[in-house]
């Protein structure tokens, strides 16, 4: 981000992203909570370089649909220098328990949890696509 | 159209096709500018507050892109004009919780007669008007309608129920002003915005 901005606004904007759903922000801000970490513990578990948190946060959520996944994944993580492996994991986790968590509430139909369970199994062969390709512009 | 105005609408439509970085690219290229403008705007040392403003704008804007069409202006001025407008919202909460300015309407002015009855409070015809019509479609026709950059400003505030003469003063740039002749020309100011905005809704209805 412009260095004309100060850390302390970047981190007003950044929290904002932390609170929609549409973006990764939340995800991140989500599993840390889920575990107990810092966000930035979160950064770098998928490898992303801490000064690149802000962006990473202000990425959308990957599309769900299997067409998009991968690309949208490779796409964010070719910008934000993060591993796409470890971003996929991460991504369906949150999905995963976000589901579960919505399931134990009552506010979505079962075939959510199943479409999480399904992108799980698919684990592997996804990322596999996913490291294979190569990454055009960073930040 | 300038280099910044090219990129934004490069980074908007890619946004709208699904690149889900293109949310943080714009963040990247248009936040430092929004910050800017907030501060030359207001002045002082409201930093957090230039902040908050310029990220509820930008936020709005990047969760429904849709809301914005590049045909009736640039991206950059768009989300400086919700910035300022937001930044405006922002000021006059302050002043309410504060409770450094009168909760009534202050801009109401009595009639020359002593009957104020009409001008005491909200305009009813106006309020029933703008609470019949559809938020997203009067924003736009506000956009569209309003084509001075004050009176656009002035319409959105009416719209949104802003009543704070203060903030009505610092759109108008007549701060310097004795107050009885801000609160005069503000009050003329609004009539008019409001006499065109009450046509304008009624003939689209």
């Amino acid at each position: 981000m412009k260095q004309r901005t100060s850390d302390d606004s970047l981190r007003i904007l950044v929290h904002k992203a932390s609170q929609n759903k549409q973006f990764l922000g939340s995800v991140l801000a989500n599993y840390a909570e889920e575990n107990g970490l810092d966000i930035s513990d979160v950064v770098l578990k998928i490898m992303c370089p801490l000064k690149n948190m802000a962006i990473l946060s202000l990425c959308k959520v990957p599309r769900e649909s299997a067409d998009f996944f991968n690309l949208d994944i490779r796409s964010i993580s070719d910008y934000s220098g993060c591993d796409a492996g470890e971003l996929a994991n991460l991504v369906r986790e949150c999905r995963a328990l976000d589901a579960m968590r919505s399931l134990s509430t009552g506010d979505v139909p079962n075939d959510s949890v199943l479409m999480a369970a399904r992108d799980k199994k698919d684990k592997k062969k996804d990322l596999k696509e996913v490291d294979e390709t190569d990454g055009e512009d960073e930040p | 159209m300038s280099e910044l105005s090219d990129k934004a609408l490069d980074l908007h439509k890619r946004l709208i096709a699904g690149d889900p970085t293109a949310t943080a690219r714009l963040a990247q290229l248009l936040f430092p500018r929004l910050i800017s403008h907030l501060r030359i705007k207001f002045g002082g040392e409201h930093e957090r507050d230039y902040a908050e403003s310029a990220s509820d704008a930008l936020m709005e804007y990047l969760a429904d892109p849709t809301k914005f069409d590049p045909n009736k202006a640039h991206l950059d001025t768009y989300l400086k004009y919700a910035a300022t407008r937001d930044m405006m919202n922002l000021k006059a909460k302050v002043a309410r919780r504060s409770e450094r300015i009168e909760l009534v309407d202050p801009v109401e002015l009595p009639e020359p007669d002593g009957n104020n009855k009409e001008h005491r409070g909200k305009d009813p015809v106006l309020q029933g008007l703008l609470d019949s019509a559809d938020e997203e479609e009067l924003t736009q026709l506000v956009q569209r309608v309003f084509t001075d950059g004050i009176d656009r400003e002035i319409a959105r505030l009416i719209v949104d129920d802003v009543r704070e003469t203060v903030v009505y003063t610092e759109v108008l740039g007549i701060g310097n002003l004795p107050v009885d002749e801000q609160r005069s020309v503000v009050k003329r100011h609004k009539d008019r915005v409001k006499a065109r905005l009450k046509r304008i809704i009624g003939l689209k209805k």
